[in-house]
C-alpha cells in the first residue's frame, strides 16, 4: 500500500471520529421532520389546535368495519412472542363484537398487525403499508421508543390518529395526532425518585441507552432525584444494542460507584445483560425504571435470578390484580384465546384497546380522524379501569395519570403488582 | 528476508500489546482488559472458525454464528430430557451434521464457482436458518444454563471469573494452538492447505478435495458450536440468530485483525476487539462519543492496524 493511500485512510479515520465527537443529540433519525398542520392524509392539525372538521378523513372507516394498524418488535434486537401480539391483539374487539354487537354503530373492528423489527425506519414503512394499502383508520404503538416516535412522526405528517403507552417526549410533543394513553419516562421520573427515597436508598446509579428518545426520561430523573436529595453516583448512557462487553463494563462501573439501586432505561436486552452481569459479578443493586417491555414477564422467564430485585412503572397491572380491575379480560381469552393462556402482553393491548373504544364511542356516529381527535381532545376523561384515566386538553399529547408499578418475582417468573395507580405529581 | 519481515510484525504486534495493557494500567482502566479478554474470547472462537474455512476454501462464511445459535438451541431443547453433558454432546453432534449439510448441499455444489457465490450462498444459509428457528419457536428469547454453574473461582483486578469463563478460554486457546499445529505439521492440515492453493495437484496426488472439504466444514461448525453452548450460556441465554446478530461482526473483525489466515491471530483479535468495546465503554473520555463508541473504536484500531499492517496481526503477506 502506497504511503499516500496510508495518509488518506488515516485522515478518514480522524475525519470520522470527529464526525462521531461532534455528533449532536437530536430526535431519532428517520429521514422526516415533524410537520406540524398535517399533510397528504387530510390535515393533522396543529399540536396545539383543532383539527379541522372539513378533514374529517373516514379512511378505514366503513358503515360495517373500522379498521386498526398496530406495529411492535416481534423481531430484530428487543423481540415479544409474535404469537402473543397475534392473539391478544383483537382479543378485546373480539369480546366486544360478540357482547355488544350494536357498540361503534354495529361496525366491526380489524386489526392489522405488522413487526416493525425494532427499527425506526421499518416501523415508518410498516405505518406507510397500514395506512395506505390496509385502510387503517388510526394506529397503534405496540412498544418500543425510537419506532414510536418514528411512526407518530409519519403519523401526524399524514393526519393520522395515533396512540401507544406514554414514551418519550421529545420529538411527540410536537405531533400533533400523537397520543400518549399513559405517563412518559419524564413524568414517571417523579415517582421513581420518591419510590427510591421512600425505601432508604441513598446511592443511585443512572444507565441509560444512548438514544435520544430516552434523553428526556434521563433528564427528568436526575432532575427529580436530586431534588429527592438521593445521591447519583453514576450516570452513564449506554450503547442501544450493547454487547457483552459493554454490558459488563457498565455493571463494573456502576459496582465500583457502589450504587444500591439502578435506574435504568434500556431495552429489555440490554436491561438482561447488565443485570446478568451484574449477578455474575456478585453485585446486586435493585434495578427500578419506567417499562412497558421491561414490565413483562417474559423477561422473568429469561433473566431470572439476574432481575430478581427488578421493579418497573407500567401502564398496565399485572395479572394477579387483573380478576378484581376488569373480569372480562381472563373470560375473554377463555373465549377467544385460541387455547393460550391470558398473559400480560395481550393485557397491554387489552387496555389500550379498551381506552380507544371509549374515545370512539364519545366521538360518536360520525367517526373521522378529524372528528375523533377533537373529541378526545376535549377534556374528557377516559378511564378504562385498566390503564390509568387518560385526559388530554390544550394540545396536550402525554395523557396519563398514574402507573401501576410491578414488582419481579423470580418464585414465580411472573411480576407482581405492588401498587395499583400510583398518581403522578399535578 | 520474507521470514525477517515476519518476525518484525510478530515483534511489532508484541510491542502494540504491550503498550497497550501498560496503558490500561496506568489509566485506571485494569478492569476492561479482564472484562475485555473474558467477552473477547467468544469472538475468538468464532472467528477460529471464520478462519478455518477462509484458510482452507477461501470463503468469508457468514453461516458460521449460525453452527452456534443451532447448537444453543439444541443444547436448550435436549436439557429437558437429558443430562447437560449429554445435552452439550448432543448439540455438538447437531452442529457438526449442519456443517456436514451445508457442505453438501451448498458449498460443494458451488465448488467451481466465484467465491463471492460462495459467500452469498454462506448468507443465505444464515438467513434461512434464522427463519427456521423463527417459525419453530418464534423469536422469542430462552434461557440456557451454565455447564459450570461457579461464579467466582477467581478474582482478578477486580473482575469476577466464573468457570464457564475458564472453559472458554481454556478450550479456545487450547484449540487455537491445536489447529496450528494441525496446519502445519500434519499430513492432513497440509493437504487441506494444498487442496485450498492446488486443488488440481492435490486430486493428482490422489487426496479427494472434496472429502477434504467434509471435513474443514466439520470441523468449523464444531468450532461455532462450541462457541455457541460455551459462550451464551454465560449471558443467560439466546434468541434467534443469536450468535449472528450479536458476534459475527465483532468475530469478522477479530478475524481481519488477527490475519484472516492465523489461527493464533484468530484469537488474539477476538480479544483486543473486547477490550475495545470495553475501554470505550467505561473510559471517560470516549463518555460524550454518541450512540455506539465500541463500534467506532474498533473499526478505527481496525483502520489503523491494516494500514500499518495489511495482512494483520500476526497473518502473512501475501
Amino acid at each position: 500500500m502506497s504511503q499516500r493511500a496510508r495518509v488518506a485512510i488515516l485522515l478518514l479515520v480522524v475525519a470520522l471520529v470527529g464526525a462521531a465527537c461532534g455528533q449532536k443529540t437530536g430526535v431519532a433519525g428517520t429521514g422526516g421532520e415533524v410537520v406540524a398542520g398535517g399533510g397528504g392524509g387530510g390535515g393533522g392539525g396543529t399540536a396545539s389546535g383543532r383539527h379541522e372538521p372539513d378533514d374529517n378523513d373516514t379512511s378505514g372507516v366503513s358503515d360495517s368495519e373500522i379498521v386498526i394498524g398496530v406495529h411492535a418488535p416481534v423481531t430484530g434486537a428487543s423481540p415479544l412472542p409474535q404469537r402473543t401480539f397475534d392473539i391478544g391483539k383483537d382479543i378485546y374487539w373480539q369480546l366486544l363484537a360478540a357482547n355488544e354487537p350494536d357498540a361503534l354503530g354495529g361496525r366491526r373492528v380489524r386489526v392489522v398487525f405488522r413487526d416493525d423489527e425494532f427499527n425506526p425506519n421499518r416501523a415508518v414503512e410498516v405505518c406507510r403499508e397500514m395506512v395506505e394499502s390496509e385502510g387503517a383508520f388510526i394506529l397503534v404503538g405496540g412498544g418500543g421508543a425510537d419506532q414510536i416516535t418514528a411512526c407518530a412522526e409519519y403519523a401526524a405528517e399524514n393526519g393520522v390518529p395515533y396512540f401507544s403507552a406514554g414514551v418519550n417526549e421529545a420529538g411527540l410533543e410536537e405531533a400533533s395526532t400523537y397520543f400518549a394513553l399513559s405517563l412518559t419516562y419524564a413524568q414517571q421520573a417523579p415517582l421513581i425518585a420518591q419510590r427510591i427515597k421512600d425505601e432508604g436508598f441513598e446511592k443511585v446509579g443512572v444507565a441509560v441507552a444512548d438514544t435520544p428518545s430516552f434523553q428526556d426520561g434521563h433528564d427528568a430523573f436526575v432532575d427529580a432525584a436530586e431534588e429527592a436529595g438521593l445521591d447519583i453516583v453514576a450516570d452513564d448512557t449506554i450503547n442501544k444494542t450493547a454487547s457483552e462487553a459493554e454490558a459488563l463494563a457498565e455493571v463494573q462501573k456502576l459496582k465500583d460507584a457502589d450504587a444500591e439501586v439502578v435506574f435504568i432505561l434500556t431495552s429489555p436486552l440490554v436491561y438482561l445483560g447488565i443485570a446478568g452481569g451484574a449477578r455474575n459479578q456478585n453485585y446486586d443493586p435493585v434495578f427500578i425504571g419506567p417499562g412497558i417491555t421491561s414490565g413483562l414477564n417474559q423477561v422473568l422467564t429469561f433473566g431470572c435470578p439476574g432481575v430478581a430485585k427488578g421493579r418497573f412503572f407500567s401502564p398496565f397491572p399485572e395479572l394477579d390484580v387483573i380478576d378484581e380491575l376488569d373480569p372480562d379480560y381472563v373470560a375473554a381469552y377463555e373465549q377467544f384465546g385460541q387455547g393460550e393462556p391470558a398473559d400480560d402482553i395481550g393485557l397491554a393491548l387489552w387496555g389500550l384497546n379498551k381506552t380507544i373504544r371509549l374515545m370512539f364511542e364519545a366521538t360518536g356516529d360520525e367517526l373521522g380522524r378529524a372528528a375523533l381527535m377533537n373529541t378526545i381532545e376535549g377534556g374528557e376523561v377516559f378511564d378504562s379501569g385498566v390503564f390509568a384515566p387518560v385526559e388530554f386538553s390544550d394540545g396536550e399529547r402525554f395523557g396519563g395519570t398514574a402507573a401501576h408499578l410491578l414488582k419481579a418475582d423470580c418464585d414465580t417468573k411472573l411480576y407482581s403488582t405492588e401498587e395499583q395507580f400510583v398518581q403522578a405529581e399535578g | 528476508m520474507d521470514r525477517l519481515r515476519e518476525r518484525q510484525g510478530q515483534v511489532i504486534t508484541a510491542a502494540v500489546i504491550t503498550l497497550l495493557v501498560l496503558v490500561l494500567l496506568a489509566t485506571g482502566e485494569k478492569e476492561s482488559l479482564v472484562i475485555g479478554v473474558i467477552t473477547g474470547s467468544a469472538y475468538g472462537f468464532l472467528a477460529l472458525g471464520l478462519v478455518l474455512i477462509y484458510k482452507s476454501s477461501g470463503v468469508f462464511n457468514f453461516a458460521q454464528g449460525e453452527f452456534g445459535t443451532v447448537a444453543v438451541y439444541t443444547l436448550y431443547l435436549l436439557h429437558f430430557d437429558v443430562p447437560y453433558g449429554f445435552a452439550l454432546l448432543g448439540a455438538l453432534g447437531v452442529a457438526v451434521l449442519m456443517g456436514v449439510v451445508v457442505e453438501r448441499l451448498v458449498v460443494r455444489p458451488l465448488f467451481d464457482a466465484p467465491r463471492v457465490t460462495l459467500l452469498v450462498a454462506t448468507a443465505g444459509v444464515a438467513l434461512l436458518s434464522i427463519a427456521v428457528q423463527i417459525w419453530f419457536g418464534e423469536a422469542t428469547a430462552r434461557p440456557v444454563g451454565r455447564a459450570l454453574p461457579t461464579l467466582d473461582r477467581f478474582t482478578v483486578l477486580g473482575v469476577q471469573i466464573s468457570d464457564q469463563r475458564l472453559l472458554l478460554l481454556g478450550a479456545l486457546a487450547i484449540l487455537a494452538g491445536l489447529l496450528a499445529w494441525f496446519f502445519n505439521k500434519t499430513n492432513l492440515g497440509l493437504a487441506i492447505l494444498g487442496s485450498s492453493q492446488e486443488p488440481t495437484a492435490t486430486e493428482l496426488m490422489g487426496i479427494s478435495v472434496k472429502r477434504l472439504s467434509t471435513i474443514v466444514w466439520a470441523l468449523a461448525a464444531l468450532l461455532g458450536g462450541l462457541a455457541g453452548v460455551l459462550a451464551v450460556p454465560e449471558t443467560g441465554g439466546f434468541a434467534p440468530g443469536v450468535l449472528t446478530v450479536a458476534f459475527l461482526i465483532p468475530a469478522f473483525t477479530a478475524a481481519v485483525l488477527g490475519g484472516m489466515t492465523s489461527l493464533p491471530g484468530a484469537f488474539l483479535g477476538g480479544v483486543i476487539v473486547g477490550v475495545v468495546e470495553a475501554v470505550a465503554t467505561s473510559a471517560p473520555i470516549f463518555e460524550d462519543i454518541p450512540g455506539s463508541p465500541g463500534t467506532l473504536l474498533v473499526f478505527v484500531v481496525l483502520l489503523i492496524v491494516l494500514v500499518a499492517r495489511p495482512q494483520g496481526l500476526l497473518g502473512k503477506a501475501g
